[in-house]
């Protein structure tokens, strides 16, 4: 029987495929590739990502003698047997990029809704979306306001594609600097009053994204997680990140 | 009490007519699951047969199955889980006519179901196994495949599935 399905029931199966088999059928035909490639599309796919441990993944990165670095992605939630595949990093040809890489600990940050926030000392920044292999080099976004050490950290804002990277500071506390990704404008944020007078190891202040304010947070026997991998035999030193397949651009905030 | 009461309660028939023209008399409350046909009862269009004229009778006789499987008084939580695993190991096309179906009647967990199938069993395949199997003609010039292949080359890494089922 000669199937004309509707839209509407190509994009509930559509829904329920990973990154990379949607990857491959926006060539099955024109009507759907536009379902795929649709704004509303993703973002529905993307709210089901975060719930299906199926989408959920580790990225792996593991120097060898400052050297060589390797970068894994492997199936969430870690078993002797999850899948481990290699990733290319983006920026392979940025000479001053890929030399920090080696010289600098913190380099991947943290995740939001499948994109990576990569920094390096020398301020540049690159949002990366390892499932689609896009990345997004955003060079000295926000102009120093202080001397000393500064801490980015990628957040998503409240509407759909609204993301925003945060700056703090070692040597300042009164202030943190937000990166609105859209519009690329800078706004400065207040930290509360009295927020360095809390003496309780336990609550700290956390700047929230959606809210646009920081809240006092309390954690409760805070422990320090680490990931079941030991210093290994080959590499040096190494690094994880969690995060979730999307089929979110960076190039398209 | 509730019990007492609800098995003095009359049983209330509804009567499906599938597009072949074949009759099926199925109980009210077994039926309302589909909320096509839940908003027919109380329209109070329902007195006579339900004409169903998207749905053949391979297919009907499968939905049936199904709202009698998922009922909320008969059967229990494994019986159910077991019988929604055999339900999906129907041949794709069978699994794509069910879901049309409902789609039409509105019956979201059938739709989930069988949703979750055909994406289980086409995220392995072909591009070109997919269009044979959604009956789809490629509308892009061979120029605008090659685009595409090299836009997203890492989505047709590995081992692909081209198998039609």
């Amino acid at each position: 029987m000669p199937h004309n399905f509707p839209d509407d029931i190509v994009v509930d199966i559509l829904l329920k495929l990973l990154v990379k088999s949607l990857g491959k059928f926006k060539l099955v035909c024109k009507s759907w590739r536009s379902l795929i490639e649709d704004r509303q599309f993703i973002k529905q796919h993307r709210d089901g990502c975060q719930s299906d441990i199926n989408c959920h993944r580790i990225l792996l990165a593991c120097w060898y003698r400052s050297c060589y670095l390797d970068c894994y992605s492997i199936d969430a939630p870690l078993r002797h047997d999850s899948v481990v595949s290699p990733l290319e990093l983006p920026f392979q040809d940025i000479k001053i990029l890929w030399d920090e890489l080696f010289t600098c600990d913190s380099v991947f940050v943290n995740s939001c809704n499948g994109l990576s926030l990569l920094c390096f000392s020398s301020d540049i920044i690159v949002l990366w979306n390892p499932t689609i292999r896009e990345s997004r080099i955003i060079p000295s976004p926000i102009p120093d306001a202080n001397w000393g050490k500064s801490y980015y950290s990628l957040g998503h804002v409240s509407s759909f594609q609204d993301y925003e990277i945060v700056k703090s500071f070692e040597h300042d506390h009164e202030i943190i600097q937000c990166l609105d990704l859209k519009n690329e404008k800078i706004e400065e944020i207040l930290y509360p009053d009295g927020a360095d007078d809390i003496d309780d190891e336990f609550i700290f202040n956390v700047y929230d994204s959606k809210r646009r304010k920081f809240v006092e947070v309390e954690v409760d026997g805070l422990e320090q997680v680490k990931v079941g991998l030991h210093e290994g035999y080959y590499y040096s030193k190494y690094v994880t990140l969690a995060y979730v397949e999307t089929l979110i651009s960076p190039n398209a905030l | 009490m509730a019990e007492a009461s609800s098995s003095i309660t009359e049983k209330f028939f509804l009567t499906l007519k599938s597009s072949d023209g074949d009759e099926f008399v199925l109980e009210e409350s077994i039926a309302i699951q589909s909320i096509t046909i839940k908003n027919m009862v109380e329209d109070g269009c329902s007195s006579s047969v339900i004409p169903l004229s998207k749905v053949d009778t391979e297919t009907l006789i499968k939905v049936i199955e199904y709202m009698k499987m998922h009922s909320s008084t008969s059967s229990n939580e494994e019986e159910i889980e077991n019988f929604d695993k055999k339900f999906v190991s129907n041949s794709i096309n069978t699994i794509l006519n069910i879901l049309e179906a409902a789609n039409f009647l509105d019956i979201n967990n059938l739709l989930e179901l069988c949703a979750e199938a055909v994406a289980n069993r086409i995220k392995n395949k072909t591009p070109e196994a997919v269009r044979k199997i959604f009956n789809i003609t490629s509308d892009f010039t061979p120029e605008e495949e090659a685009e595409i292949r090299n836009e997203t080359p890492w989505a047709f890494e590995g081992n692909l599935d081209h198998s039609l089922d």
